[in-house]
């Protein structure tokens, strides 16, 4: 029995050995990330904006996969294969600087209003390009939820595209048209019609307000016209 | 070991041998002492901020000189309990929202432990839970004041609780109370500077022209507010024009946001809200002398469809509405709401209208000063119609189409405004002004309708030069 017990005494001291914990070593990273629900791709298109517009910015998330910096460093985005956009035409990707100390930063990227725009849908797939300062970081899902992405699919056009919440508000503003919806955009400076987005009492109220705009817009020009040649009511 | 196993065993072995031995069930019973409650009422209606004072009697079941603590505890279902007293007899300022609760009394026996319990149903009314709301202009003023069902007058509760002043012309006053389906009580408070909204309970504020409609807006007259029947929706007519809110009862938090614009189309509705019905709620159309419609949750407002074969046609009456009042109520059938119509000529006739379809439609026949009638009030209960002229009150017997004078106020004395209190329909309460000195009172009736003694039973005085009168109801 007393053998049993040291045996034991013998064994716990070894278990207690302190053991050194493991840090990663290697080139800083950076890369693009969403939140849990956020999707990893968006769409944009002129056609959405009250006022005209030549150009605009998209702001898309990064953060460093590494440690902080003492120094301001460089982040470089380029467009990776599968895009169509134009370099100069439908895009711009400006290099900017991480300020030191930071290790997130929302990258701008300018969308251009180009005439081709109003027929075609360009995309961009906005890609981290390695420079001097980072590398491409590690991509995944993060702890927290968040996940870290190589590149960011960015459709942009000026064209209207049939939203898809538009069957939850249809009963509301009734079938959907580009010239109907360039219409409320129009009237009421809003380009989300979501249940969401507008609440309930815009639910209620805008049809209203559109139909009033729409009565005196008639009452100058006539019916208005729709794409398919129907005439736009709310 | 074996030592230690067999010294197990044994010790096993015993608890079973304990555990198998058969229970005599001798049991001494000793009857405990316990409280009896007794109270001189088992129900209790307070008005918030108001004493209530309950006297307890114990009667202890075996007299043996206990000490007892006692509790006093108000319940709300899906709210916290709130404890009001540990004293024997209940004398507190009850500070708990209105609303309905179960008070419950405990007393316990520091001895035994032994509780006795009484439940009793407890109201805890508003402030202002009940009575007529005054419009009246008074020092320079729009001022509101409030009549209370048990008389007591707040001659200015919105300015006291609020303290502010309502600058301007007061334009009218009215209240949309609903406890069917949902809950909401507002009042609505009219001046040519802007529209004030109260909860009704409290007279708070809860919003002004800016927070209930879409854009800066300017009243000229007096607007209707009410709910549709089932309170989906909440409507303004101001000026003529019909606005939408959100109701209470898919969406009671969204009851305070603002309402639509001005509804689309080419009419001037006359100031009423007609929900008589519940799968619409009708307005009148006096540009084109028609009903129009909105159904329930929508926001188009359009001509009825004509009602060929029916007392009238509501498409196309054609004639001008001057006044209205409700007959017959029920929350959930058609109620009965008159009409009183006048043609070009100035001849002025009843309509009614029973849910929504056409119910009566007569001129008014052998009913003196009809012509200068500016205030009107209807019976629930019977077929009468009371107006206003001057300073006489006539009864209008609505089946043998003939009037007569019931009451007249001393020359000089203009009624202003005329109302049935319609939970009961033996009450008319008059506003009058001398002067700009306004003055309200009650006239009780008899089941044939006439003025009990020919005489009021109450007058209250120091309102200012009323404008109308409106009946905010219980919740």
């Amino acid at each position: 029995m007393k053998y049993l017990l040291f045996l034991n005494i013998l064994f716990l001291m070894a278990a207690c050995k302190k053991e050194n914990i493991s840090t990663y070593k290697g080139p800083d990273g950076i890369t693009f990330y969403v939140d849990e629900y956020e999707p990893d791709s968006l769409s944009y298109s002129f056609a959405y904006s009250p006022v005209p517009k030549n150009r605009d910015t998209v702001f898309l998330k990064m953060r460093v996969v590494g440690a902080a910096a003492d120094y301001p460093r460089v982040i470089s985005v380029t467009a990776g294969a599968g895009s169509t956009a134009r370099q100069g035409k439908d895009y711009e990707l400006p290099e900017i600087t991480l300020p030191a100390g930071a290790l997130t930063v929302l990258y701008p990227v300018v969308l251009l209003n180009s005439p081709e725009m109003t027929t075609t849908t360009f995309r961009l797939v906005a890609q981290v390009a390695p420079g001097k300062d980072f590398q491409v970081g590690a991509t995944g899902r993060e702890t927290g939820g968040t996940t870290s992405l190589e590149k960011i699919i960015i459709d942009v056009s000026n064209k209207i595209i049939k939203p898809s919440y538009w069957d939850e508000v249809e009963s509301a503003f009734g079938a959907f048209s580009e010239r109907k919806f360039r219409f409320m955009v129009q009237v009421t400076g809003l380009s989300d019609f979501s249940s969401d987005a507008i609440g309930v009492d815009g639910y209620y109220n805008l049809p209203v307000k559109l139909r009033n705009a729409l009565a005196e817009y008639e009452a100058v020009n006539g019916p208005l016209i729709d794409e398919s040649g129907n005439v736009v009511t709310f | 070991m074996r030592k230690y196993i067999f010294r197990a065993f044994l010790a096993i072995l015993a608890l079973a041998w304990a555990s198998c031995q058969k229970d005599n069930q001798r049991f001494v019973y000793d009857k405990l002492n316990t409280v009896s409650i007794k109270t001189a009422d088992s129900s209790f209606v307070i008005t918030q901020l108001d004493t209530l004072s309950i006297q307890t009697q114990l009667t202890e079941s075996i007299p043996s000189g206990d000490s007892y603590t006692y509790e006093w505890k108000a319940y709300m279902v899906g709210e916290n309990a709130v404890i009001l007293s540990d004293k024997k007899d209940l004398k507190v300022a009850v500070n708990l929202s209105p609303g309905s609760y179960d008070l419950i009394y405990t007393v316990t026996s520091v001895k035994t432990g032994i509780s006795s319990f009484m439940l009793y149903p407890l109201t805890v009314n508003g402030a202002f839970y009940e009575g007529w709301l005054v419009a009246a202009n008074q020092d320079g003023k729009a001022r509101l004041s409030f009549i209370r069902a048990n008389d007591s007058v707040f001659f200015s509760p919105a300015e006291d609780v609020n303290k502010t002043t309502y600058p301007g012309k007061a334009l009218g006053v009215n209240a949309g109370i609903t406890s069917s389906y949902a809950n909401l009580a507002l009042v609505m408070f009219y001046t040519d500077q802007g529209v004030y909204r109260f909860n009704a309970d409290n007279f708070i504020q809860n919003g002004t022209t800016a927070d209930i409609f879409p854009e800066p807006k300017q009243f000229s007259a007096s607007c209707a507010y009410a709910m549709s029947k089932i309170p989906y929706d909440q409507y303004i007519v101001a000026d003529g024009g019909l606005y939408a809110g959100i109701g209470p009862l898919f969406y009671p938090q969204d009851v305070l946001k603002p309402y639509s614009e001005r509804l689309t189309g080419d009419y001037t509705l006359f100031p009423v809200v007609i929900n008589s019905a519940t799968a619409v709620t009708l307005f009148y159309d006096n540009k084109y002398r028609r009903f129009m419609s909105v159904p329930l949750g929508d926001r188009m407002l359009s001509p009825v469809s004509a009602s060929p074969g029916a007392v009238f046609n509501m498409a196309d009456v054609g004639k001008k509405m001057i006044g209205w009042d409700y007959g017959t109520q029920s929350v959930i059938s058609s109620d009965e709401i008159y009409f009183v119509m006048q043609d070009d000529a100035g001849i002025r006739y009843l309509y009614s209208l029973k849910g929504a379809t056409p119910e009566l439609s007569q001129q008014i026949g052998n009913s003196p000063d009809i012509e200068k009638a500016s205030a009107f009030a209807a019976s629930g209960v019977v077929k009468h119609l009371y107006y206003a002229a001057g300073n006489k009150i006539y009864l209008y017997d609505i089946l043998a189409n003939s009037s007569k004078m019931v009451y007249t106020f001393p020359d000089g004395v203009k009624i202003k405004d005329l109302k049935m209190l319609s939970i009961t329909s033996k009450r008319i309460v008059v506003a009058t002004n001398t002067g700009t000195v306004g003055e309200v009172y009650y006239f009780d009736l008899d089941n044939l309708g006439d003025i009990i003694n020919h005489t009021y039973v109450k007058k209250f005085t120091g309102f200012g030069e009323i404008i109308n009168l409106s009946y905010r109801s219980a919740n």
